[in-house]
C-alpha cells in the first residue's frame, strides 16, 4: 500500500517547494523570469522509485507547473516523463553525488528549455516571434534554472531522500 | 589501350610512326581527362550557384507588396488626395488546413451515408469544406461586430451597420481564384472592415466601433488576423474628381525597391498582392510619380504551395507627392455654383468651369458637372455605380474633353481679326438692324432687336450679331480661321512639361482631339459641300462648325488679358514659374484697339449681357455667349461666359459653360454668369487672405 | 540491467504512443486535466495569499499606536473628501441618466464590479499575468476587464473555481483600442503590449475608447513615452506606452463583469456555447 502510493505522497511532500518557487517568481515579477525547479525535483525520486512510479510523479510535477500557465498542455509533462524514463532506466548514470548534480542540472535546463520553447511557439501567433529576443531570454532563463539547481539540488534531494526513507522506499 | 601503354617502353624510339601514334593518343586522353575534370569543376564551382538557385526556386518564392501612393496637395498645401488605413480581415489558409480536412472528412462521411448520392465528387466536397470553414469564421466575425450587447435584445432603432451581403458570405469565385493564383497569401474575408460595403459608407464613429469590436472581442491568435494597408481617400469627395481621377485594382505593381542585388529575382516564383494604379485624371497621368516602389518578402514554401517561413523582406517605399495648381476654395465655389444651375424642371445642368492664373497659366479651378465620388471606387468599382455615372455622362471632364461651339465669345476673335486686317478700326461705326441678309437667308440679331450705331466696344457690350456678320463677311473665312488658330483654339493643351520624365504626354488624360477651327478646306474634307457666305456669317458669331473646350476659352481670356496670343495652362503648381507661354506673341493691336476690346468686355459686365456677375469692388471684363446646338434632335442652348478680373490689372481668367437641355431657357449671362461670379468671389476671399 | 534497458525502450515506445493518443484525445479531456491540476493548486495559492495578508496584519499590529492614530486621522480626512465626491458623482450620474433618457441614447454596457486580491504574479518575456483570488464562483468570466481605480490592469483570460488568470496590459498579447489625450479629431489607437518600464515620465495619456464593447470608455491605459515613429509603409504610427500603474506592486483589483456576456466571451467559452443565430 505504502509503496503503491509512495509517489503521490512524495509529490505532495515536494509540492511546497514548487509553491515556494512560484512565490519567489511572483515577488520578483519585475525580473520577467520564472524560478523554475520542476526539472530538478524529479532527479532524486527517479533514482529510487520504480519506473512507473517515477513516471507518474514526473507527470504530476509537469502538469502542476503547466496548469496555471499559458503553455500547450502536456508539453512539459511529457518531457519530464521522458526524462524520468531515462533516469530510472539508467541508474548507473547517476552513480555518485557529482554525477547526480550534473544530471539534475541537465534535466532542469533541458526541461526548462522545452517549456520555454513550447510556450514561445504556442504564443507565436499573438506575439511576433523575434529570434534574438527569444535567444537572449531563453539563455537567461536557462542560466537561472542551472543556478537554482546548483543552489537547491542538495537541499531538495536530501529532503526527498528523507521522505523516501520514511516511506521505506528501497 | 592497356597494350599500347605496356608496349610503349619496349617499342623502339626509332619507330616514328608508333611514337606519333602514342603521342597522339596520349594527348587525346589528356584532353579528354581535362575536359571531364573541367566540366566537373565548372559544374561544381561555377554552376553551383545556379544549381542552388534552381533548387532554391523550387522551395522559395517572392511576395511583392504594393507601396502607399503619394499624396496630392493643392497650391496652398492642403491635402486633397490622402491615404487612409484600410483594415482588412484575412484568413491564413495554411493554419486552417486541419479544419478544412476535418470538415472534408465529415462531408465525405455524410455523402457516403446519403443513399441519394450516387457518385461522390471529391473535388467539389473539398471546395465545399473550405467554403464551410471560411463561412463559419466569417459568421463569427460578423457576430462579434454585429452583436449589440448594450441591450440583450436588439431594439428596432438600434444602429445597424450597412449590410453588404457580398461581404457576409465567402465569394466562391474569389476563393477559387485565390487558391489557383495566390494560395500562399492570406485570403481576404472582409476587404474594408471600417467601411463594410463602401457604397453606403458609414460614419467614422461606426467605422471605429467596428474595428474596435473586432480588436477587443475577437479571440486573438488563430487563423484570422487583422491587417492594414493604405488606400486612397479623397477627403473632399467629389471635389475636382475629374482632375484627380481615381485608382483601380491592379496586380501590375510598380518596380521593386532595389535593395536585393544579391537575390536572383527573375527566376523565383512571384506572387503579387493587389495594388492600385491610377485609372483617370492626375492619378493616371502622374502614376509613375505617385506610385512609389514595391516592397518584397522572400518566403520558403510548403509542398502544397503555402508560405512557410519569412526569410528576408524589404518594405515598400511610398510614392512622391504632387502639388496641384488648384485652389480648393475656388474649386469648391465653382462646383457649388455649378451644382445649383438647374433647368426649368429642376434638374441640374451639365457644365464646366475653369479659372486660370493669368500670368502663369496655372489652373486654379477646373470643375465639371455631373461628377462622381472617387471614394466609391476605392475598394472595387461596382457596376451599379459605374452605370449610374455613365448614364449621367459623369465620367467626361467637360472642361478638357467636351467639344462645344464657342458662340458669341468668339466675337472677341472676330473683332481682333477685323482690326488687325484693317477691315475696321476701333472707332468705326456700323449701322445694325434687326437682321442681316446673307445670300437668300436672313441672319437675325439676338432678341430680334435693332442696335443702331455699333462700334467695337458697343458690339462686345451688347453682343451685336449683325456687326459680326458684316465684318465677318468682309474678312472671309480664311482670315477668321487664321486668327482663331493664332489664339490656339484648335491647339492641343496641357502637354506634359519635358522636365517631368513621364511617358504620359498630357497632364490630364485623353484631352479631346476633335477641336475644329473650320475653313473652306475643312468643309470639303468632311464632305459637307462647298463653303458659302452663310458659313462665314455663322463662324463670325462662333456658331457652325467651330468646336473648342472651356479650357481653350479660358486660355483665350487669359491671353487677351495679357495682350498675348497664347496661354499655356498647367495643373501643376510651381512657385517659380516664369510666366512665359509657349508660342505666345503680342496680339498686334494698337493701344486704342486693345482698349476698345477691353473696355467692351468691361462694359459687358457693367451694363451689357454679363450684368448678372457684377461684384462690388471688383471690375470684371467678360464676354457672354449663347450658342445653339441640337440635343436629341431638340434645339437647346449652350451658355458661355469667359473673361478676366480685375479688369485693370488682370490676375485670373475664367470660362464657364453650361449645357442647356431640352429647351432654350439657358442664356450665357443669365445661366453661366452666376458660376463665374461664385468663382471670382472665391478668388477674392482667397486674395484677401494673402 | 539489460532487462531494465529493454523496459526503457518499451516505456519510450509507450510514451510515444501515449503522446499520440494525447494529441488525438478530445480537447475536453485535456481541459479537464488542466482544470483538475489548477483546482488542486488553488487552495495553496489562496492560502499563500491569505498568509501574506496575515503577515501584513501582524506587521501593522507591530506599529506604534501613534502611527496608527495618525493613519486613522488621514484616512478619516480622505473618507470625508471621498464622501463629498460620491455625492457629486451621484448627482452627475442622475443627470447623465436623465440626459440619456432625453436623447434616447443607448445605455453603455453595464458592469458588476467584483473586487479581488492579487494572489501571485507570474511574468516571463512572453506573458505578463497575475492570479487573482476570485473565480467562477464569484461570477467572473473570461474576457472581463480588470481595473484599478480608473486604470486598466488587464483582462481575465482563464477562470477557475476560485482563482482567475489575468493578462496584464504589459503582456505582448494584450489588445485594446484607445484614444490619445488631446488628439483632435480623436483617432483610434491600437494598443498591443505595453512597455513594462514604469519609471519613465510619459506625456499624452492613453485612455480606452469604449467602442470595442469590452473596456468602458475613458479608463486610463498609460501614458505615451515621447517619440512617435512611422511604420515603414507609412500607414501607421507607433509609440511606446508605459502602463499607468506599477503592476508589480498592485495588491487589489476590480474585475468589471458585464451584465450580459459579450459576443467575444461567447466565442471564447466553448463550454456554454450559445448558437450564434439565437443571439442574433
Amino acid at each position: 500500500m505504502t509503496l503503491t502510493w509512495a509517489w503521490l505522497i512524495l509529490f505532495l511532500a515536494t509540492y511546497p517547494w514548487l509553491v515556494a518557487s512560484d512565490l519567489l517568481s511572483s515577488s520578483l515579477s519585475s525580473w520577467n523570469l520564472v524560478f523554475y525547479i520542476s526539472g530538478l525535483v524529479i532527479v532524486a525520486p527517479c533514482r529510487r522509485l520504480r519506473r512507473w512510479q517515477a513516471i507518474l510523479f514526473s507527470a504530476f510535477i509537469g502538469f502542476t507547473f503547466e496548469a496555471l500557465r499559458p503553455i500547450p498542455h502536456g508539453s512539459l509533462a511529457f518531457c519530464l516523463i521522458f526524462l524520468a524514463i531515462i533516469l530510472s532506466s539508467f541508474p548507473d548514470l547517476l552513480r555518485d553525488k557529482a554525477r547526480l548534480r550534473q544530471g539534475a542540472i541537465l534535466v532542469n535546463t533541458i526541461s526548462g528549455f522545452i517549456w520555454y520553447l513550447a510556450m514561445s511557439i504556442s504564443l507565436r501567433e499573438e506575439i511576433p516571434f523575434q529570434f534574438s529576443l527569444f535567444l537572449y531570454n531563453a539563455t537567461l532563463q536557462l542560466l537561472l534554472s542551472a543556478a537554482l539547481t546548483l543552489l537547491l539540488f542538495n537541499t531538495i534531494s536530501v529532503y526527498q531522500n528523507r521522505v523516501m526513507d520514511k516511506l521505506r522506499i528501497p | 589501350m592497356k597494350n599500347l601503354f605496356n608496349e610503349s617502353p619496349h617499342s623502339t624510339p626509332s619507330d616514328p610512326l608508333s611514337r606519333v601514334r602514342i603521342n597522339f593518343l596520349f594527348i587525346f586522353f589528356i584532353a579528354g581527362f581535362i575536359y571531364i575534370t573541367a566540366g566537373l569543376a565548372y559544374r561544381q564551382l561555377v554552376q553551383a550557384n545556379e544549381i542552388m538557385v534552381q533548387s532554391d526556386n523550387q522551395i522559395k518564392r517572392v511576395v511583392i507588396r504594393p507601396p502607399a501612393r503619394g499624396k496630392i496637395y493643392d497650391r496652398h498645401g492642403y491635402t486633397i488626395v490622402d491615404n487612409r488605413v484600410r483594415w482588412s480581415v484575412k484568413a491564413d489558409l495554411l493554419s486552417l488546413q486541419p479544419e478544412f480536412r476535418q470538415e472534408y472528412l465529415s462531408l465525405i462521411r455524410k455523402a457516403k451515408s446519403d443513399p441519394t448520392v450516387l457518385k461522390i465528387n471529391y473535388d467539389a466536397l473539398s471546395e465545399q469544406a473550405r467554403l464551410n470553414v471560411l463561412n463559419g469564421w466569417l459568421d463569427k466575425i460578423w457576430f462579434v461586430i454585429d452583436a449589440n450587447t448594450d441591450k440583450p435584445k436588439r431594439s428596432k432603432n438600434a444602429s445597424k451597420l450597412p449590410l453588404n451581403k457580398e461581404e457576409r458570405t465567402v465569394n466562391l469565385l474569389a476563393l477559387r481564384k485565390h487558391l489557383t493564383e495566390s494560395r500562399a497569401l492570406k485570403f481576404t474575408l472582409i476587404t474594408d472592415l471600417a467601411f463594410p460595403g463602401s457604397e453606403n459608407a458609414s460614419d467614422p464613429d461606426e467605422a471605429n466601433r467596428t474595428v474596435a469590436r473586432f480588436i477587443e472581442q475577437f479571440p486573438q491568435g488563430g487563423p484570422i488576423s487583422l491587417e492594414s494597408d493604405m488606400v486612397r481617400s479623397y477627403p473632399y469627395s467629389t471635389m475636382a474628381a475629374h482632375v484627380l481621377g481615381y485608382v483601380r485594382d491592379s496586380t501590375d505593381l510598380p518596380p521593386n525597391v532595389d535593395d536585393f542585388t544579391d537575390l536572383n529575382f527573375d527566376n523565383l516564383q512571384k506572387l503579387r498582392y493587389t495594388g492600385k494604379r491610377g485609372a483617370a485624371g492626375i492619378e493616371q497621368t502622374f502614376d509613375p510619380i505617385l506610385s512609389g516602389a514595391s516592397g518584397w518578402e522572400l518566403w520558403t514554401k510548403t509542398s502544397s504551395g503555402y508560405n512557410k517561413e519569412l526569410l528576408r523582406s524589404s518594405e515598400p517605399r511610398q510614392g512622391s507627392s504632387i502639388n496641384l495648381s488648384l485652389d480648393i476654395n475656388i474649386q469648391l465655389a465653382a462646383e457649388e455654383a455649378l451644382r445649383t444651375i438647374k433647368d426649368s424642371t429642376g434638374n441640374p445642368l451639365p457644365g464646366a468651369a475653369v479659372m486660370l492664373d493669368v500670368n502663369t497659366g496655372e489652373i486654379l479651378a477646373m470643375a465639371s458637372q455631373p461628377t462622381f465620388d472617387p471614394n466609391q471606387l476605392v475598394n472595387r468599382i461596382s457596376n451599379k455605380y459605374y452605370d449610374e455615372i455613365e448614364n449621367q455622362g459623369g465620367w467626361l471632364n467637360r472642361a478638357t474633353q467636351g467639344q462645344y461651339a464657342p458662340g458669341s465669345t468668339f466675337k472677341i476673335i472676330t473683332a481682333i481679326a477685323a482690326m488687325r486686317n484693317q477691315v475696321i478700326d476701333w472707332d468705326d461705326i456700323l449701322e445694325c438692324g434687326t437682321s442681316f441678309r446673307v445670300g437668300n437667308r436672313d441672319f437675325p440679331e439676338h432678341g430680334g432687336e435693332a442696335f443702331g450705331s455699333v462700334d467695337v466696344e458697343k458690339m462686345l457690350t451688347i453682343s451685336c450679331n449683325v456687326w459680326n456678320y458684316r465684318v465677318g463677311l468682309k474678312l472671309g473665312p480664311d482670315l477668321l480661321a487664321k486668327e482663331a488658330r493664332r489664339f490656339g483654339l484648335d491647339a492641343p493643351l496641357l502637354r506634359m512639361p519635358p522636365s517631368l520624365s513621364n511617358p504620359s504626354t498630357t497632364e490630364l488624360p485623353y484631352p479631346t482631339n476633335r477641336l475644329v477651327v473650320p475653313d473652306p478646306a475643312y468643309k470639303q474634307r468632311i464632305g459637307a459641300g462647298p463653303w458659302n457666305s452663310g458659313d462665314t456669317a455663322n463662324m463670325s458669331i462662333g456658331q457652325g462648325y467651330t468646336l473648342t473646350t472651356p479650357l481653350h476659352m479660358a486660355c483665350l481670356a487669359a491671353s487677351v488679358a495679357r495682350n498675348e496670343t497664347r496661354t499655356t495652362p498647367t495643373i501643376i503648381h510651381d512657385p517659380n514659374r516664369d510666366g512665359r507661354h509657349e508660342g505666345a506673341t503680342s496680339i498686334g493691336l494698337n493701344k486704342d484697339q486693345l482698349e476698345a476690346i477691353r473696355s467692351g468686355m468691361k462694359r459687358c459686365v457693367e451694363e451689357g449681357t454679363a450684368r448678372s456677375m457684377q461684384i462690388e469692388g471688383l471690375t470684371i471684363a467678360a464676354k457672354t455667349g449663347t450658342s445653339e446646338y441640337f440635343k436629341n434632335g431638340e434645339k437647346a442652348h449652350l451658355a458661355w461666359v469667359i473673361g478676366y478680373a480685375p479688369a485693370d490689372n488682370p490676375a485670373v481668367a475664367f470660362a464657364v459653360l453650361i449645357e442647356g437641355q431640352l429647351d432654350t431657357s439657358t442664356w450665357g449671362g443669365k445661366t453661366a454668369g452666376p458660376v463665374a461670379k461664385a468663382m471670382l468671389e472665391g478668388w477674392l476671399q482667397e486674395n484677401d487672405k494673402d | 540491467m539489460d532487462n531494465n534497458r529493454q523496459g526503457a525502450k518499451a516505456s519510450i515506445v509507450a510514451l510515444i504512443v501515449f503522446i499520440g493518443l494525447w494529441i488525438a484525445l478530445p480537447s475536453t479531456i485535456r481541459r479537464l486535466n488542466k482544470e483538475a491540476f489548477s483546482e488542486f493548486q488553488a487552495p495553496a495559492i489562496q492560502l499563500l495569499s491569505k498568509s501574506r495578508d496575515l503577515a501584513r496584519y501582524w506587521e501593522l499590529r507591530s506599529r506604534s499606536t501613534e502611527d496608527l492614530v495618525a493613519a486613522g486621522r488621514d484616512l478619516a480626512r480622505i473618507n470625508a473628501t471621498l464622501e463629498l465626491k460620491l455625492h457629486a458623482m451621484e448627482d452627475i450620474r442622475k443627470e447623465n441618466l436623465r440626459l440619456r433618457e432625453m436623447l434616447r441614447y443607448p445605455n453603455s454596457t453595464e458592469y458588476l464590479t467584483v473586487v479581488a486580491r492579487v494572489a501571485t504574479r507570474d511574468t516571463s518575456t512572453w506573458w505578463q499575468r497575475m492570479l487573482i483570488r476570485k473565480g467562477r464562483n464569484d461570477g467572473i468570466r473570461p474576457g472581463c476587464p480588470v481595473v484599478f481605480g480608473n486604470r486598466v490592469v488587464g483582462r481575465v483570460t482563464t477562470v477557475h473555481l476560485n482563482i482567475s488568470e489575468v493578462e496584464l496590459v504589459t503582456s505582448p498579447a494584450f489588445r485594446c483600442t484607445a484614444f490619445l489625450e488631446g488628439d483632435d479629431p480623436p483617432r483610434i489607437v491600437h494598443v498591443s503590449g505595453v512597455a513594462s518600464n514604469p519609471f519613465t515620465t510619459g506625456r499624452a495619456k492613453v485612455s480606452t475608447t469604449g467602442l470595442g464593447g469590452v473596456f468602458p470608455a475613458g479608463l486610463i491605459l498609460g501614458t505615451l513615452e515621447g517619440g512617435v515613429t512611422s511604420t515603414a509603409q507609412g500607414n501607421l504610427k507607433e509609440a511606446y506606452m508605459v502602463p499607468s500603474k506599477n503592476l508589480d506592486t498592485i495588491e487589489e483589483v476590480s474585475v468589471l463583469v458585464p451584465k450580459y456576456p459579450t459576443a467575444g466571451e461567447i466565442l471564447m467559452s466553448p463550454t456554454d456555447r450559445i448558437k450564434l443565430e439565437e443571439f442574433k
